[in-house]
């Protein structure tokens, strides 16, 4: 009995002291994290204006009624949703060449292999100032080279025209994604063990059954993972669109996520800028739920 | 044990550490305590006025701090020489926040008290009502150079309430910026009118040699050079210095066919006379198709002038006024003014309007607009030759042409009453993105007056609006 006891209290010593341990980054957590959070999903139902801010009346639907009657409003969920499935998609597709052929020996592999990674490190920002630049329609690189090969005649507004400019974003945002990717699936195709590919040899496969029936089933649950997150963080990368278009021509290349920012720079209608920011938090919880159904279910899979 | 303990020590520490941060964090971003910290800052104040004195006569210098919005190295530099040589017992420091937040960051600086003495563009409503901004009036009363400062300015500067929040040290205007050679070469006069310069950004359009008569801009603010022409048409008649925004008759400037008119010509420019590119332009991209070769005209500020001198050859191009209206024959234009307000909780405010004195003092001034790219504040200004000769003249002719009206941008915001203000914020929301669907033809001119017209319907029926103008 008195073992017990001692056991008990020994227990709940151990307890006390994990819960002190915790307690600084709960309450960081609490205070930076989910306050705001909260408090921007009740400032969506609220009229708040930062010139009035002593006035903040609940106004029911009202700003997300706003959000969703933006006469750009149809495109911006068009590029939200392409703006996932093409950045992620191509970044992968790329990411996952390069490290494919990263994986073989050639003189100056770890300067080839260091210039790629660079777009990965550069501000979003900066990466769009760069690449508007190059887009440029009256002095840009890539018209002057098209130009110069004979492809167009006259520069081509790329930034300017509604239905290139979005893709233009597309492509730089690749630019620096890639890197990522190659990055992540270079680590992963280190753990996977020669022995199989020596086996595999011996029993005759070619690099295509290789890959398929090797590389791809031992990093399948990672790359899973992977593009997941890049997804969640996917949707909150403004600073690439902000940069090159401001959302623009005529707001057709804005995503939610470049909408919000602009907004919170251009107005001070906070109210509508916080709908916008719960229906964009509602998108990340949908993916982040994905995520870890995922990470359960892949649990294992690689063993 | 031990080590368990004071591990627990340890983590007790940065908890309590954290939770007295949390709570100074917190009282300094709620605004319903602005007034307790005033208070202590006050306090706070008094017992540093103290000190300061102290210092004073011990000889140190007292260290002002300036918190600028757009860093200029060769600016900061030159104020606080000119500091230095003025006033034996000031030590210029100066802040400046990069340029892309500075205003959030500068809002966050004040709303915390922090040492801030100088905060440049402090003319701001909200900061005013605030308590962020000290009052100057009496500051200004016992100064003798403020007499020969640009009247215009002088209402501008009181023009929130009849007292003096802030000093101009600068003013920025547009003027046109011309291919001399390219009009030579065609034999064309240099443009005074908006239609001389329509025809003139016509005639010299070749998209073949990737030559453009005119330097649109049609993204980020492309529309505010628009509305230049739409005030000019309704001219003085009609427009009020004060109410940029609203004619005599209580209504939005939108209201009228002349908006429409404005919407069209601007079309047809855009169409006829410009890169089909710059419907994405900005500043940068509008300035650099003008120095590079494929503009004829640009209109901009003064500081572009000190771009193109860097990178086009003498002759190759000049500065002219605006044009004016063909018919009304007046120009208006929105003229910014670059300007430093004392912080109303400021320690050093005697020593602090010193500091400004010599920055906006006529000698001081004259030297800081040479090498700043804004134009002197000081009507004695015009008789400095690199103000009346050059690039520069342009500016000298529009100042002394009653024609030419500069208005401060949005000035109506000052009078608007709180209700009206959270209606006007949506004029901004998209005006970019509306403006582009007018340049590309998916919103008609009528629609799209209409929409800007209808931020400013308040007007009909506004109580000041009424008893500015007489209206019933």
């Amino acid at each position: 009995m008195k073992s017990r006891k001692k056991l008990f209290s020994k227990k709940a010593g151990k307890t006390a002291f994990i819960i002190a341990f915790l307690l600084p980054s709960i309450l960081l957590m609490l205070v930076f994290l989910y306050y705001p959070a909260i408090n921007g999903v009740i400032m969506s139902f609220r009229d708040v204006t930062l010139l009035d801010l002593d006035n903040k009346d609940f106004v029911g639907l009202e700003n997300y009624k706003a959000f969703l009657d933006l006469s750009f409003g149809p495109s911006i969920w068009k590029n939200t949703f392409l703006w996932l499935v093409l950045c992620v998609g191509l970044e992968f597709v790329c990411g996952f060449g390069l490290s494919l052929l990263l994986q073989t020996k050639f003189p100056g592999k770890k300067i080839y292999e260091s210039i790629v990674f660079v777009p990965w490190a550069i501000s979003g920002f900066a990466v769009g100032v760069i690449w508007k630049w190059m887009f440029n329609g009256n002095s840009g690189v890539i018209n002057d080279i098209l130009v110069r090969l004979g492809i167009l005649e006259t520069p081509f507004g790329f930034l300017s025209n509604v239905n290139t400019a979005f893709y233009c974003v597309v492509v730089a945002k690749v630019w620096t994604g890639m890197a990522f990717f190659a990055i992540v699936t270079l680590a992963a195709l280190k753990t996977v063990s020669k022995d199989m590919y020596e086996a595999a040899e011996i029993d005759g496969a070619n690099g295509i059954q290789k890959f398929f029936y090797i590389t791809l089933p031992s990093i399948r649950a990672l790359l899973l993972l992977t593009i997941l997150v890049r997804m969640i963080s996917m949707m909150n990368a403004p600073d690439l669109i902000f940069g090159m278009t401001g959302g623009g021509p005529a707001g057709r290349s804005h995503t939610i996520s470049s909408y919000i920012l602009t907004q919170v720079i251009s107005s001070s209608d906070y109210g509508e800028i916080s709908a916008a920011g719960v229906i964009l938090w509602l998108i990340t919880l949908a993916l982040s739920v994905i995520y870890v159904i995922a990470t359960k279910a892949t649990k294992g899979s690689d063993e | 044990m031990k080590k368990k303990l004071l591990a627990l020590l340890l983590s007790g520490t940065m908890l309590a550490g954290m939770l007295t941060g949390c709570s100074s964090a917190e009282d300094s971003a709620e605004g319903a305590s602005v007034k307790e910290t005033t208070q202590a800052a006050e306090e706070k104040a008094q017992a540093a006025e103290e000190t300061a004195e102290a210092a004073e006569e011990s000889g140190e210098k007292v260290v002002i701090t300036m918190v600028t919005t757009l860093g200029n190295e060769t600016r900061d530099q030159l104020m606080k020489d000119l500091v230095e040589a003025s006033c034996d017992n000031i030590e210029l420091e100066i802040i400046t926040p990069p340029s892309d937040q500075a205003g959030e960051k500068i809002v966050a600086m004040l709303q915390a008290h922090e040492d801030i003495d100088i905060v440049e563009d402090g003319l701001d409503r909200h900061y005013i009502e605030n308590g962020w901004i000290a009052d100057l009036t009496d500051y200004v009363a016992e100064w003798d150079e403020y007499e020969t400062i640009l009247p215009s300015l002088k209402d501008r500067q009181a023009s929130f309430d009849g007292k003096v929040y802030g000093l101009y040290y600068g003013r920025y205007e547009r003027c046109l910026f011309y291919r001399a050679d390219w009009l030579k070469e065609a034999g064309i006069e240099v443009p005074t009118t908006w239609n001389e310069l329509y025809d003139a950004a016509v005639a010299l359009t070749d998209p073949s040699q990737n030559r453009y008569g005119y330097a649109m801009r049609g993204n980020v603010n492309g529309g505010d050079y628009m509305q230049m022409l739409l005030q000019a048409s309704l001219s003085s008649e009609l427009m009020d210095l004060a109410t940029p925004y609203i004619t005599k008759e209580g209504k939005s400037i939108y209201e009228y066919p002349e908006a429409i008119e404005a919407c069209e010509f601007w079309i047809d420019l855009y169409n006829n006379a410009s890169n089909p590119d710059s419907l994405a332009w900005g500043y940068p991209e509008s300035v650099e198709a003008f120095y590079s070769g494929t503009a004829a005209f640009l209109i901009n500020d003064a500081e572009v002038i000190a771009t193109c001198e860097q990178y086009m050859e003498d002759g190759t191009w000049g500065t002219a006024p605006l044009p004016v209206h063909d018919e009304t024959g007046e120009s208006w234009f929105p003229q910014g003014g670059a300007h430093f307000c004392i912080t109303g909780f400021s320690e050093h405010k005697d020593e602090a309007f010193e500091v400004l004195k010599v920055i906006c003092g006529q000698e001081g001034n004259m030297e800081l607009s040479k090498i700043n790219g804004t134009l002197p504040v000081h009507t004695t200004a015009a008789q400095d030759p690199f103000f009346g000769e050059g690039y520069y003249a342009a500016y000298a002719t529009m100042g002394a042409d009653p024609n030419y009206k500069g208005f401060s941008e949005a000035a109506e915001y000052a009078f608007a009453t709180e209700e009206e203000l959270s209606i006007i914020d949506g004029f901004w929301k998209e005006k970019d993105a509306l403006f582009q669907e007018l340049l590309l033809g998916e919103l008609s001119p009528e629609d799209y007056c209409a929409d800007r017209a209808s931020y400013y319907a308040w007007a009909h029926d506004s109580e000041w609006v009424a008893e500015r103008f007489g209206l019933d």
